[in-house]
């Protein structure tokens, strides 16, 4: 019966076999230059110049009445007896940070002339709300719920709203701490403030937080105005992680409505409404670090908040002036509980909203660093970020004159055959060691994919064994002896299509686990697992992966995806972080968080972010953290609309090449549920990668293993990157020519400069 | 018997699709997708075609701008709301503004070397003003009698001709575009769209029973190029946007097009460019061929940068970037084709010229080896170069049906003209040898095979029973005899007819030649299939006899389950060789494939009718209702069962929804 179903099936198969060998293997590419067009260049999709270099002064904020706390060498802080909030003041560039402003600035006499004409400008709203007030007053903001228990209601508190809010402040050496009791909703907790070398440290126990009615705290801000930089008078920016990094000046403040809020690392799902992603829209990115910073001054000061714990559960907020204040600023709010969809029908029609029993377990510890002078912008941010993840032991020295390049290599896809499916051959391990050949002094970082007897769109988690049709166990030892040569094995081991079926006990064990968490992107309806449940199987799976002899996994997914769980087998948020930091430490991850530097190497980073009109540049802050320490590869090349200035843009932002490849035509693909590797036959893309891998480490060669320590925009469309070893790179997105010291950089072209001691 | 089912159970079981993921994969520098068009009519993703070029903000604020013009290096956009004309030069730097105390809601607008061209929604009047911004003539509703007294002149946009004859979308206007004269004379209506009745208004109208009118719905944009052609936009579900010629003819047939069309205009290239009330970009060939679709709405909030708000016109430069007035942002959003884009412009470009560059379209295949146009064109220069074989496998990746028929013939007659000499020799050999032989055999009898055989037929009644599939085509009323009165055949054999048959409709639906295919390998659900027809066979046969049980049939059930099955017969037996026959026909030759099909088709339905008759000893009149009944009862049993599945669905939910209630009410 057996042979007789093998029969049929051949029989059919063959009926629809079609030669793909479509395009003429002497093909090749005309990837020209095209340059990009002023209009473009001066978008927020690019770094623009410095124009305000004004000299920074804040006459809002000012230490009187402030009590010493402490100070060191760089810092002296301060705090206000009445009303707690904290100053600053920078001692090397003589300036004084604060968290709250003089309110009445925009105060006018009986003359109608200002009382305070330094602090205001003719088109200020002032603080006319009292709302506000209370709120830039107070030193700390809560949300909490009241009402029923079937119809919970979020409500704002803002300290010093209610007559019968009471503080304690206890004044320690270098350090506060502050026990609040929030009159309204009856919430007390305790916070302090500890003076640290480079600035200082906000901390809140989750212990200490009390309920004393049936208010439950929802989030909490601590210090949300802090550093705030009033419009017209304050020259800076805020940086956000949005994707590779994005830049708020303060100068672009007109016809925003509000403000721009985003959670660390995506959302919640266990928390979070559904959203489809069948979409013609790319989603926006999300924060890809727990960490922002804030200037006041091109080159004069500035500080990095990194949020040390709670990131999980942490949002970012950057208010544009004219949203609602004339301020722009920006903080952190840490959520402990939120309110959720119970649906009670299948259809999800009818459901009621919850409220989170217990609050999410973690500590707020936020620790800001100052920075002055040159260390004041964006790269000094990244080089102060970068210092913490070292000393977090995510991030290790990589100082190495490697030529890396990653092939991403589909080996097996199956579609739908007559009775069943029917799995075919895209690349063989005689193929990979082909392609190797053609390299060669290059650092090769290959990641393997449909590895498993089902091939690519089969089962997300069965990668290995490897099928025996992709070659022998000579073959993929040959690979394996190659130097500089690391293969890793693609896995997706959150997503489960609900088309998938279990065919292994692995998979049943996952059905099992499922979440509730369902979504539809353009391939499908899937649902996000419990990592947990498997992570053991993850473990021995890996451990006989690198036993055959390859390096390990590339994940997909998890280095970007965590969420928490209420069901059955509950688990937070943070703690999927932390198993994430685990997991991913000697594998290979796609499009990583913070949490997954500590990988071998990122694929995938993007090298732009969400692109909202409120963002007026594009710096590549993630990019620069990681230079010199990690190997970062950008999109894929295959698929860039404008080739040249790509390339441009990954030299300026120190990121190495990616390619999809295939061994035969993609269009073999043309009936399996991938069909968005359209352009990936290695024998008409080989010289293009050659050729696009030399046009990056022409340049690029020379600077390998040290970090960035600054960059320059001249002027719209030029970048100039300086390395820790004084030596520049000159890149010229432009169509003109570009003079550079005594050299001349070529339109829309990269210039190594070595700078002579 | 149950090896048989057991085998079909996992043959139906592997059938189910085991799909799951790919990543997407994504431009970095943009915020959409840009897909175009693939073989199999689908759409596959593409690299960025156009990307985002940044913002024009206007130098002065516009209030709500309604269309926008580009002639002769000058942008002319009109504002409803500030109810001017503004004039900007090719840098966006303002020129002049004009208004009029006529306007009350203008919202149309064009230019031409003489004058421009202003429709007002509100004053219902069409305003021409020179290029200094005087008025020189106000066109109101013709009064000619053709025009309809009853119709009414509410202009919203409008497109001018080389001799200034006027085009006019009019608010309401169902008879078509109002085409007028440069002195505003009615000349007549132009472009009307279509309308049609639905299934069940036909069978309305059959019936007499009176229906609302089906008016057609009025054209919303208007664009003419530069040889003539008219292009409108409509907000109907088919066909939304037209290209008509002078004779009012619609000249375009597309693969694709999307709805809530808002504008469209044409390129250098004569490709036409449209612009969807979701941000949608789509542009097509002159041919009407999809190259790419992209774009959309930002409705977060967050203004993404290439993402609309709300997008009212599109304009194309010369250098082919696109310009989009977004009311939203009262900014013109400007597109920029990539390096991808610019190579399939040129390759059009040869094209329209009748040059046939492989090399360019080799080069699109680089970039996307799935591109369908691509294809196409290779496989057009590929035939003008009389390479018909490659130019046939490049048609069917394009998924061209004509371009593949043409090489297909070409092909054909080539063969043809060399082997049908030999072929028609060999069948001559073939015919004499044959009547030679049996010449021979009559008179010396070495052999007797056809006595062999009947004998065999007599003693095993397996084969006497298959044989009857045969006999049936010419002797129906002998074998539905035997099958009433003499017991012929079987359950079993009557089974295994009905999987011949299923078999056979699987043949006759993945196996013809590409040109008659009906569905690829890849899209074929087998066990649906198997379900749908052996699913209408249960059905017909079961209402069949139900409804002659209760109208004094004669036969028994056994009777009308193997009488059915031998009435498939002419389909069975003729599926195989029409599929075979497929491959040597081409387009031309469709209305025999088709005629082949229709005589398999009757000739069961004949033998089916026939069957009921002798089977059930009916008279006309009552095979005649038998026949009617059991096509109603079959109806209402598919009503029954779908209705069935549903509230089945609900009880269900129910049930779940009642437990998850208590559970959360109750709190445990």
């Amino acid at each position: 019966m057996l042979v007789f179903k093998r029969i049929l099936v051949m029989l059919f198969v063959l009926s629809t076999g079609v030669s793909f060998s479509n395009v003429d293997d002497e093909s090749i590419l005309i990837i020209g230059n095209y340059p990009v067009s002023q209009t473009l260049l001066s978008s927020n999709a690019y770094t623009q110049p410095e124009t305000d270099l004004r000299t920074s002064y804040n006459p809002l904020v000012s230490l009187e009445e402030s009590v010493l706390v402490g100070e060191n060498e760089r810092l002296s802080l301060y705090v206000h007896p009445e009303d707690l909030s904290i100053d600053v003041y920078q001692k090397d560039t003589a300036y004084l940070w604060s968290s709250t402003i003089n309110l009445d600035y925009a105060k006018k006499d009986e003359n109608d002339d200002p009382l305070f004409p330094e602090q205001t400008t003719e088109n200020d709203r002032g603080l006319n709300s009292l709302v506000w007030r209370n709120k830039i007053a107070s030193p700390v903001w809560i949300s909490y719920f009241g009402g029923s228990e079937n119809n919970p209601q979020l409500r704002e508190e803002s300290f010093f709203e209610s007559s019968t809010s009471r503080f304690d402040l206890e004044i320690l050496p270098n350090s506060i701490s502050v026990h609040l009791y929030f009159g309204i909703s009856q919430i007390e907790f305790t916070y302090e403030v500890q003076l640290t070398a480079q600035g200082f440290e906000v901390l809140l126990h989750q212990e200490s937080i009390q309920e004393h009615s049936n208010a439950l705290l929802s989030n909490v801000s601590i210090y949300p105005f802090f550093g705030a930089a009033k419009k017209e008078l304050i020259p800076g920016y805020i940086m956000v992680p949005d994707g590779v990094g994005a830049l708020f000046r303060f100068d672009a403040y007109d016809d925003f409505t509000s403000p721009y809020q985003k959670p660390f690392y995506g959302r919640d799902f266990a928390i979070s409404t559904f959203v489809d992603e069948t979409s013609i829209i790319a989603d926006d990115l999300h924060l890809t670090a727990n960490t922002y910073g804030l200037i006041h001054g091109i080159d004069q000061q500035g500080y990095l908040n990194i949020i040390k714990d709670g990131q999980a559960y942490a949002t970012l907020t950057v208010y544009p002036a004219d949203v609602i204040t004339d301020f722009f600023f920006a903080y952190t709010t840490f959520m402990y509980r939120s309110s959720y969809r119970q649906p009670l029908n299948q259809s999800q029609t009818n459901s009621v909203l919850r409220v989170q029993k217990e609050t999410n377990p973690f500590d707020i510890h936020m620790n800001y660093q100052l920075l002055s002078n040159e260390k004041a912008n964006y790269v000094g941010m990244a080089e102060a970020y970068q210092g913490y993840l070292v000393e977090r032991e995510n991030l290790s020295l990589n100082l190495n004159d490697e030529r890396p390049i990653h092939l991403d290599i589909l080996m097996q896809d199956n579609e739908r055959a007559f009775i069943g499916r029917n799995t075919f051959l895209m690349t063989t391990a005689k193929d990979i060691l082909d392609m190797i050949e053609t390299f060669d002094d290059d650092t090769l970082y290959i990641t393997l994919r449909g590895t498993s007897n089902h091939g690519y769109s089969g089962s997300s988690l069965d990668i290995f064994p490897i099928s025996s049709a992709l070659g022998s166990k000579e073959d993929w030892m040959s690979i394996f002896s190659k130097q500089n040569v690391y293969v890793y094995l693609y896995l997706e081991p959150l997503k489960l299509y609900t088309s998938e079926s279990f065919h292994s006990e692995l998979e049943i064990a996952r059905g099992r686990h499922l979440l509730s968490y369902r979504f539809s992107d353009n391939y499908g309806t899937y649902d996000y697992v419990n990592p947990y449940n498997y992570q053991t199987y993850i473990q021995s799976k890996i451990e006989a992966i690198t036993d055959f002899g390859f390096d390990g996994v590339a994940f997909e997914n998890l280095g970007k995806t965590i969420y928490g769980s209420f069901g059955d087998h509950p688990y937070t948020r943070g703690e999927m972080l932390h198993l994430t930091e685990m997991l991913v430490s000697n594998q290979t991850v796609y499009q990583g968080y913070d949490f997954a530097f500590g990988s071998d190497a990122l694929f995938q980073m993007p090298l732009t972010h969400s692109q909202h009109a409120k963002m007026t540049d594009t710096v590549p802050f993630i990019t620069y953290v990681l230079t010199g320490y990690q190997h970062v590869f950008g999109s894929y090349h295959n698929y860039f609309g404008n080739t040249s200035n790509m390339l441009l843009k990954m030299i300026d932002y120190h990121v190495f090449p990616s390619f999809q490849v295939t061994q035969e035509s993609p269009y073999r693909l043309l009936n399996s549920p991938n069909q968005t590797w359209f352009s990936t036959r290695f024998s008409i893309w080989k010289e293009e990668i050659h050729r696009q891998h030399h046009v990056i480490f022409n340049v690029l060669n020379h600077v390998q293993g040290e970090t960035i320590t600054h960059r320059l925009i001249p002027e719209i469309g030029i970048s100039i990157v300086t390395y820790s070893s004084g030596n520049q790179i000159i890149i010229n997105y432009t169509n003109e020519d570009y003079t550079f010291e005594d050299v001349t950089v070529e339109k829309m072209s990269a210039f190594f400069y070595e700078v002579t001691s | 018997m149950k090896k048989i089912m057991m085998f079909w159970l996992i043959v139906c079981l592997f059938s189910f699709s085991i799909e799951t993921k790919a990543s997407d994969i994504i431009d970095p520098s943009v915020p959409y997708f840009t897909y175009t068009m693939g073989p199999n009519n689908q759409m596959i993703a593409t690299q960025t075609a156009y990307q985002p070029g940044g913002y024009l903000t206007l130098p002065v604020s516009l209030s709500r701008p309604e269309d926008m013009v580009l002639f002769n290096d000058q942008l002319f956009i009109i504002d409803s709301v500030e109810k001017k004309v503004f004039i900007f030069d090719n840098d966006l730097l303002f020129l002049d503004d004009f208004s009029y105390d006529g306007f009350i809601l203008p919202k149309g607008l064009d230019v031409d070397i003489n004058y421009i061209y202003v429709t007002d929604q509100g004053a219902e009047t069409v305003f021409i003003f020179d290029h200094q911004g005087q008025l020189v003539r106000e066109i109101k509703k013709p009064t000619e009698p053709i025009f309809g007294i009853n119709n009414p002149f509410i202009p919203l946009k409008i497109s001018v001709g080389p001799r200034g004859n006027m085009y006019v979308v009019g608010e309401g206007s169902t008879s078509g575009i109002i085409q007028l004269s440069s002195r505003g004379d009615f000349l007549g209506y132009f472009g009307t769209n279509f309308t049609g009745n639905s299934w069940l208004e036909t069978l309305s109208d059959f019936l007499g029973v009176q229906y609302a009118l089906n008016t057609p719905s009025s054209a919303t944009n208007i664009k003419m190029d530069g040889e003539g052609y008219v292009y409108t936009v409509s907000p109907t579900d088919q066909k939304a946007l037209k290209r008509f010629n002078i004779a009012s003819v619609d000249t375009l047939t597309l693969d694709y097009v999307n709805t809530g069309l808002l504008a469209v205009t044409v390129n250098n290239l004569n490709n036409i460019v449209t612009l969807s009330n979701e941000g949608i970009i789509t542009e097509y060939d002159s041919l009407g061929r999809l190259i790419f679709t992209f774009g959309g709405i930002d409705d977060s909030g967050n203004q993404r940068f290439g993402l609309m708000v709300d997008p009212v016109d599109i304009e194309v430069l010369e250098d082919n970037r696109l310009l989009i007035l977004d009311q939203g942002l009262n900014q013109i959003l400007i597109y920029v084709p990539t390096q991808f884009a610019q190579l399939i412009h040129e390759g059009l470009q040869s094209f329209n010229d009748g040059i046939y560059d492989l090399e360019i379209w080799n080069d699109v295949l680089s970039f996307n080896e799935m591109f369908s146009v691509a294809h196409q064109a290779i496989g057009q220069a590929h035939y003008r170069q009389f390479d018909y074989d490659l130019a046939l496998y490049h048609f069917e990746l394009a998924n061209d049906p004509i371009g593949y028929s043409n090489a297909y013939w070409q092909i054909r007659f080539t063969f043809l003209q060399t082997y049908l000499g030999t072929i028609i020799l060999l069948l001559l050999t073939f015919w004499v040898s044959s009547i030679i032989y049996r010449k021979i055999n009559d008179r010396y009898q070495f052999s007797n095979v056809k006595g062999y055989v009947s004998a065999k037929i007599k003693q095993s009644k397996p084969l006497h029973d298959g044989v009857l599939l045969f006999r049936v085509l010419k002797h129906p009323l002998d074998v539905f005899y035997q099958i009433k009165h003499r017991g012929a055949s079987s359950y079993k054999m009557a089974t295994g007819i009905y999987g011949l048959f299923i078999i056979t409709t699987v043949i006759a639906t993945i196996l013809p030649s590409y040109l008659f295919s009906v569905t690829s390998i890849q899209s074929f659900f087998l066990f649906e299939h198997v379900l749908v027809y052996s699913g209408v066979l249960t059905l017909v046969i079961f209402s069949n006899y139900l409804i002659a049980t209760l109208n004094d049939g004669e036969g028994w059930f056994k009777n009308v389950y193997i009488g059915f099955a031998y009435s498939l017969a002419p389909y069975i037996l003729l599926s195989i060789p029409i599929v075979i026959s497929s491959y040597g026909f081409t387009l031309f030759e469709s209305f025999i494939y088709q005629f082949l099909w229709f005589i398999a088709y009757a000739w069961s339905i004949i033998l089916a009718i026939i069957m009921i008759k002798e089977i059930h000893g009916y008279g006309l009149k009552d095979l005649v209702k038998n026949i009617l009944l059991t096509m109603i009862t079959v109806g209402l049993l598919i009503l029954i069962i779908f209705i069935s599945f549903l509230l089945f669905n609900q009880v269900i939910d129910y049930v779940i929804g009642l437990v998850r209630e208590v559970i959360i009410r109750v709190g445990f």
